[in-house]
């Protein structure tokens, strides 16, 4: 069985009505460990509410949510924290990282937040920062780069080891030549760790990357070009 | 659209912009306390207006019109003010002798009492209960009522002296009552100048409650600043944009101002007690000047208002919400000082022989020095702590430390404000109370004096002649005697005191003529205060009466047994002799201290809720800013499920640094108060407890509100890229 095999999130047949309007309409996706998927679409068209749908912070009207072979919809709010915590990393489009302290110890705080002993939390953190090539040298948050802070932003999202990456607008606050490195880092991921990754953009030369490039749009999620997993190569199949 | 129409749409968007801002909380609560404390600083100095007023017309109808008259015997009214010390201060004892049928009794008192009957204010009737002597000046013959008294706990009693006490040759001549000037008897000696509470307020009330307002109407000030700026940028005028800000800040505003309204109406009906200095407000003075008081209570809202739509930054929104923190609050050279600046204030009076100004010049100098340069002492210690913290928090993996210590090295002003606002407050507080309460050189020996000989000896003055000495001597309760004292005018070396075989006695001196012993305190205090350090009491069996009939000055009372029944003797004295006066030896002096304690309560009442809303103020500004950290803080707490890091947050920047500027406030004050309380300035413990544990009450509440209103906050939050 090969990595993307093992499937990490499984949506199907998911229904969200807001006020009158139908933002998912029995919205289905597959992603398995070591794949990326790139979700793009308008405005308003869900990817939001997808995104949220997915973290268990919305619960949706109808289908099922499966990560890491739980439905996170029907678990009680402790239960779904605690597998939230477990299984789901996430990379926020401003990296919503605490500007006073150091890369270091923002990373390890998401693990000692979750419960790891203080040794392990930091000897991950910086395992993973050195990995992702992100400075060890004590300087606050704030004083990085974009890029640099984007990075810290990712090893924060895979100190727990989450079965599943989700990433909303990772690129959207950084500039051209950074945006290519941040984005070439961020597809790295799944296949480094093990994980899925699902990213929400609007930028089509970020979704180019991933593995499958999805277009959601009237509640649901269309193909917009696949590609074989690691390739690059268009494959020509459909949304699974 | 008409223009009202307009307005009111605007102010309704105003209002919904309120009920959807981040912080909103904390802001309705600021504001709602800001509204509230400013409206009854206001109605409180109406009210102050109302009872002086008050004081002014009843004290002008009660004095009595004073006409000269050639022979006292013909006046139509005879007045005599003498004191007498109840509950340890001194009270006006009026004594009146109506000649002339058509004379009216004073205010307040229904009818003329017969000779030798008393009218007494119902206050001075409870405290010459406690003291077990209620029919000391004559028989009780009524209460002096609410519209003869300047304020209802005012202590007063009108004498009608026996027909044997009349002195007409010492008491004053008058046709009635009514006069353009205040009567000079009553409390009015001991009530500060109107001008004096005025100042109280404005410092200990207006102060805070002004910084709280300020505090209030920024708390949460970026949103408002940049909807400010939108509405700017799409055309709203001024009025327009003060509109949308005043229907933001209008349901609190409103409920501070009706919660000060009713605490104002509920003072109307019947008189109400101020607690902790026990003053009891004149009901009918509040009634009088109630437009006033209610048009304080608007006038505040409206300020309330007008600081919401004023105090805003439109030319700076945008540039970030961070608090500027480095410069005055971080400067090592003040921090540095500080200490040196304590050691003056502690030491530097020892250096100066002696008191006089410059050793207040030199105490002042520290103490001002002290307080000024603390907030640059206090942010080095919160960067010193915070860096304390983070390495705690990264050793033992506690993520509230590392956050609250990354937070304290970062921005160590925002801790500093909050520590340095609270302890300068409390230290300048305590400063005022003690300077209320300095007692001068003669007042602190008055109060040595009583410590060590109490009343075991006691003066009596008055206009007696022998026969009433006399009669004054026989009724003195068992085991009191009575000596003349003469003091010798020529050298002033020597007093003589002239008594029977029983009274030198009791100064355990032989039946004859002797030298007293020096080493008696009591013959030592004699010495001290009547006739210089040096000299002799010289004692001689005599009779008292016979003497003070020829040169003696006044009577001593002595007992064979230590302390006297001063009730008994003060009963003896009012029913022998007219208009006496009787004390503990040097009793003028501690009449004088105890007439500083009343001010000095209110400095510590008024004190303790300035400070308090001073604390107030600095922990909403304080917890605006950990909502807005909390912000930054959501998304990861909620991805991890754990609201307790903000609990753990709050106790390093919100719960340890309010509990410890409580301590340190007390601590610097009592340290910097050291040279005062040597001088005889009293520093109330009571008071300093009060400041230590507000702070504590504070701190808990505001971390618990802050904890929670970032967790709360927390959850709402929800990732908004689309």
């Amino acid at each position: 069985m090969t990595e993307t095999d093992r499937t990490v999130l499984a949506v199907s047949g998911v229904r969200y009505e807001i006020a009158g309007r139908l933002l998912l309409d029995g919205l289905d996706l597959s992603v398995g460990a070591g794949e990326s998927v790139a979700i793009t679409g308008p405005s308003g068209s869900g990817k939001s509410t997808l995104l949220m749908c997915l973290l268990g912070l919305v619960r949706p009207q109808g289908g099922r949510i499966t990560v890491a072979g739980t439905d996170i919809t029907r678990l009680r709010e402790r239960a779904l924290n605690r597998h939230r915590r477990d299984h789901i990393g996430v990379v926020f489009q401003f990296g919503e990282l605490l500007p006073e302290l150091t890369p270091l110890e923002n990373t390890a705080l998401a693990a000692l937040l979750s419960g790891t002993p203080r040794r392990r939390a930091y000897a991950d953190a910086e395992e993973l920062l050195t990995t992702l090539g992100v400075p060890l040298n004590g300087t606050p948050t704030a004083e990085l780069s974009g890029g640099e802070r984007q990075r810290t932003a990712v090893a924060r999202a895979l100190i727990n080891r989450p079965s599943l990456v989700l990433a909303d607008e990772p690129t959207g606050a950084l500039d051209g030549s950074t945006r290519d490195e941040v984005t070439r880092m961020l597809f790295s991921v799944p296949r480094q760790w093990s994980c899925g990754l699902v990213v929400v953009t609007h930028d089509p030369a970020v979704a180019e990357r991933a593995d499958r490039h999805l277009h959601l749009s009237q509640g649901r999620l269309g193909d917009a070009g696949a590609v074989l997993p690691g390739t690059g190569a268009p494959a020509g199949g459909t949304a699974r | 659209m008409n223009t009202l129409a307009t307005y009111t749409r605007l102010f309704a968007v105003g209002r919904a912009a309120g009920r959807g801002s981040a912080g909103r909380g904390l802001r309705f609560t600021s504001l709602l306390c800001a509204t509230f404390a400013l409206a009854l600083t206001g109605a409180v100095l109406a009210a102050g207006f109302a009872v002086y007023d008050g004081r002014e017309l009843r004290g002008s109808a009660r004095a009595p019109r004073y006409v000269g008259v050639e022979n006292p015997e013909r006046a139509p009214l005879l007045v005599q003010v003498a004191y007498d010390d109840v509950g340890g201060v001194q009270r006006s004892v009026v004594f009146l002798d109506p000649r002339d049928e058509g004379v009216a009794p004073p205010p307040g008192v229904e009818r003329w009492p017969a000779p030798g009957e008393v009218v007494l204010s119902e206050a001075l009737r409870t405290d010459l209960l406690r003291e077990g002597s209620p029919d000391r000046y004559g028989k009780p013959a009524g209460s002096i009522s609410e519209s003869g008294l300047e304020v209802p706990g005012e202590r007063l009693a009108y004498v009608r002296p026996a027909p044997g006490l009349i002195d007409p040759g010492n008491m004053t001549t008058a046709a009635g009552f009514g006069s353009d000037e205040r009567s000079v008897y009553g409390d009015r000696a001991t009530v500060p100048p109107l001008s004096a509470f005025i100042s109280l307020v404005v410092g200990m009330l207006l102060f805070p409650a002004v910084v709280l307002v300020v505090v209030a109407a920024r708390s949460g000030a970026a949103g408002r600043d940049r909807r400010v700026a939108l509405l700017r940028a799409l055309g709203a005028g001024a009025r327009a944009r003060a509109v949308v800000n005043a229907g933001e800040a209008a349901l609190p505003v409103a409920l501070g101002a009706v919660a000060a309204a009713a605490a104002v109406g509920l003072a109307l009906p019947s008189n109400p007690t101020v607690p902790v200095v026990d003053f009891v407000l004149p009901a009918a003075d509040l009634r009088r000047w109630a437009s006033l008081l209610f048009a304080a209570v608007l006038a505040a809202a409206l300020t309330v208002l007008a600081a919401v739509t004023l105090l805003h930054r439109t030319d700076r929104a945008g540039q970030g919400a961070r608090p500027g923190t480095r410069g005055r609050f971080t400067s090592r050279r003040l921090a540095w000082l500080c200490p040196v600046f304590l050691v003056v204030a502690t030491r530097g009076p020892d250096l100066l022989a002696g008191g006089g100004s410059l050793w207040f010049l030199v105490y002042a100098a520290g103490v001002v020095g002290t307080l000024a340069t603390l907030p640059a002492l206090v942010a080095a210690a919160v960067s010193a702590l915070g860096r304390l913290l983070v390495r705690t928090g990264n050793r033992y993996g506690r993520p509230g430390a590392l956050i609250a210590g990354r937070r304290a090295v970062a921005q160590p002003g925002v801790t500093a404000r909050l520590v340095a606002s609270v302890v300068v407050a409390i230290g300048l507080v305590t400063q005022i109370q003690l300077n209320t309460s300095l007692l001068d050189d003669a007042m602190i020996a008055a109060k040595a004096t009583h410590e060590r000989i109490g009343d075991s000896m006691l003066t009596v003055s008055s206009a007696a002649d022998r026969e009433q000495n006399g009669a004054f001597l026989r009724a003195l309760p068992e085991g009191a005697h009575g000596l003349a004292m003469e003091v010798a005018h020529s050298d002033g070396r020597s007093l003589g005191l002239y008594g029977d075989c029983a009274a030198l006695r009791a100064l355990e001196a032989p039946c004859g003529t002797s030298t007293a012993d020096p080493a008696d305190p009591r013959v030592r205090e004699l010495a001290a205060w009547f006739g210089g350090d040096a000299a002799d009491v010289v004692l001689h069996r005599a009779d008292p009466a016979e003497r003070l009939a020829r040169d003696a000055e006044r009577l001593l009372v002595v007992g064979d047994s230590g302390e006297l029944v001063v009730g008994e003797v003060k009963e003896a004295a009012f029913r022998e002799l007219p208009a006496p006066q009787v004390m503990v030896v040097a009793g003028e002096w501690l009449f004088g201290a105890a007439e500083l304690q009343k001010p000095a309560a209110w400095t510590l009442f008024l004190g303790i809720i300035g400070v308090g809303l001073l604390a107030f103020a600095a922990a909403a500004n304080n917890l605006g800013d950990f909502l807005r950290f909390g912000h930054t803080l959501a998304p990861l707490s909620v991805l991890v499920s754990r609201r307790g890091v903000f609990y753990a947050t709050a106790v390093w920047t919100i719960l340890v640094p309010l509990a410890a500027a409580g301590a340190l406030g007390v601590l610097v004050s009592l340290w910097l108060a050291a040279p005062m309380t040597a001088k005889g300035a009293v520093l109330t413990w009571a008071f300093l407890a009060s400041l230590l544990v507000l702070a504590q009450i504070l701190a808990v509440l505001f971390w618990f509100w802050g904890s929670r209103s970032a967790a709360v906050q927390a959850v709402r939050w929800r990732p908004t890229a689309d």
